[in-house]
C-alpha cells in the first residue's frame, strides 16, 4: 500500500464524528467518497453546528489522514484499512476551526517514546459473510492491516494504549488498547 | 464463566435479536438482557420468529446458550466475559430447531472441523475524555470467547472459525478471522 500522508493538526474545537444518513446503517469504516456522500446528507443542525467557528481555542491536537476536502470541511481519520483503503471513525471539522496543519513523517531509524505521535500497524480480526467450502473460506479470508494513527499513551505487558486527539493537561480522547502481540511495528512520527 | 455451550441443527436461518433501545444489554444478566430484548421487540419482528417454516436448510451452529423458553432459543457465538457486551444475538422458534446438544470442553485432539472453544484477546477502544491513569483503568482487555468450528489449520497463523456449517452443501459461513498471535486457548468441544 501506498502510504497516505500523515498530518498533525491543530484544531480549535474537538471535530464530530460523522454519521450515516438516516435510514442507512453505520459501518465499521467508510471510503473517502463515502465520507463526502454523508455529510451531504447530514442533518442541517449537524452542518450548522460543524461550521460554526469557535471564538475559544480550545487547543486539541489531532494526528490522522485528511482523507477529503468539501465546502471548508476536512474529513479527518486516524485509521486506514487496507487493502480496501477505507477510513474509521471519521470525523469533520470547519477549516475555520483549524488553526495550523503539519506534515509527519514516518521515522526510519527513531523508537517511539510515550507521548510521541506514531503510526501502528495491526492485524484486525474481522468477521467475515463470505460462504463456501474451507479450502474457498481459506482462500478468500485474510485478515486486512490496518494502520492507526495516535499519540502512544503507555507501552507496557498491559498492551499498547493509543488516543488519536489529544486536549489540554495531557488529557486524551478517542483511546484504544492492542494486545501487544497483535501489533506488528509501532512507526514513530517526526 | 460456565455458560451453556451447545450444537443446534436448525431447519432454517435464525434471526438477529437487537436490543429494543441503543446500548441497551451490557448489564451482567445477559439472560434478563434478552428477555427484555425480546419482550420490547415491535409485534411484526415477533411474527417473524413464529412464522411458519417452509424450507429445510440443514444447517449447525455451534453457540453460547444465553436462553431458552418453550418457543424460542436466544444464542450468541461470541462473549465477552467481563463486560457482557452482547453482539450479533440470535432467536430462532423452536418450530426450526431439529436438535440441541450441549457440548463441552474435552481433550480431544484439535483438528480442522471440529466445533471449538476459543478464548482470546480484541483490541478495544473507547471515545472518554480523560488522563492516561484514567484511560489505562477504563480500557482494560476482557477474556472474549467465541465458539465455532475451526476451519484454518490447528497451527496455522490465522485462525478460522465459522458459525454455520451447510449439511447439504458442505459449505460454511459467517467466518471469524482471529489472528493466531492473540490466542490463548483453544479447547475441543464434544
Amino acid at each position: 500500500m501506498k502510504h497516505q500522508k500523515i498530518f498533525k493538526i491543530y484544531l480549535r474545537t474537538t471535530p464530530r464524528y460523522l454519521l450515516p444518513p438516516k435510514g442507512e446503517r453505520d459501518k465499521p469504516s467508510i471510503d473517502k467518497d463515502t465520507a463526502v456522500i454523508w455529510w451531504e446528507k447530514s442533518s442541517p443542525e449537524f452542518i450548522s453546528k460543524v461550521k460554526k467557528v469557535k471564538n475559544k481555542d480550545l487547543k486539541v491536537e489531532a494526528i490522522g489522514y485528511i482523507i477529503n476536502k468539501k465546502d471548508d470541511i476536512v474529513f479527518l481519520s486516524p485509521s486506514v484499512v487496507t487493502p480496501f483503503e477505507t477510513f474509521q471513525h471519521v470525523k469533520v471539522i470547519s477549516r475555520d476551526n483549524i488553526s495550523k496543519i503539519e506534515e509527519l513523517k514516518i521515522s526510519p531509524d527513531k523508537k517511539a517514546q510515550v507521548g510521541d505521535p506514531v503510526m501502528l500497524e495491526w492485524e484486525d480480526p474481522i468477521l467475515s459473510f463470505d460462504t463456501g467450502t474451507m479450502e474457498e473460506l481459506k482462500g478468500k479470508c485474510k485478515i486486512p492491516l490496518t494502520f492507526r494513527l495516535g499519540f502512544l499513551i503507555s507501552n507496557s505487558d498491559k498492551g499498547i494504549y493509543t488516543s488519536s486527539l489529544s486536549g489540554k493537561r495531557k488529557y486524551y480522547l478517542e483511546n484504544m488498547v492492542n494486545p501487544r502481540k497483535s501489533i506488528k511495528v509501532i512507526h514513530s512520527l517526526i | 464463566m460456565k455458560r451453556k455451550i451447545a450444537k443446534i441443527s436448525l431447519y432454517s436461518l435464525p434471526l438477529t435479536l437487537k436490543p429494543p433501545i441503543q446500548g441497551a444489554g451490557t448489564t451482567i444478566d445477559i439472560s434478563k438482557d434478552v428477555r427484555y430484548w425480546l419482550d420490547n421487540s415491535d409485534p411484526e419482528f415477533v411474527s417473524k420468529i413464529s412464522a411458519k417454516r417452509t424450507e429445510d436448510r440443514d444447517m449447525e451452529t455451534v453457540a453460547f446458550i444465553l436462553e431458552e423458553t418453550k418457543d424460542v432459543v436466544i444464542y450468541c457465538s461470541a462473549i465477552d466475559e467481563g463486560s457482557a457486551l452482547l453482539k450479533r444475538v440470535r432467536i430462532v422458534s423452536k418450530e426450526d430447531v431439529k436438535n440441541i446438544k450441549e457440548i463441552k470442553p474435552s481433550k480431544i485432539s484439535l483438528q480442522v472441523g471440529v466445533p471449538v472453544k476459543v478464548q482470546w484477546r480484541d483490541t478495544i477502544g473507547n471515545y472518554k475524555y480523560g488522563s492516561v491513569e484514567n484511560i489505562i483503568k477504563d480500557l482494560k482487555f476482557e477474556n472474549l470467547f467465541s465458539v465455532g468450528y475451526l476451519i484454518s489449520e490447528p497451527n496455522s497463523e490465522t485462525l478460522l472459525l465459522a458459525r454455520y456449517i451447510d449439511n447439504y452443501s458442505g459449505k460454511y459461513r459467517e467466518v471469524s478471522v482471529i489472528p493466531r498471535s492473540v490466542v490463548k486457548e483453544i479447547l475441543v468441544l464434544n
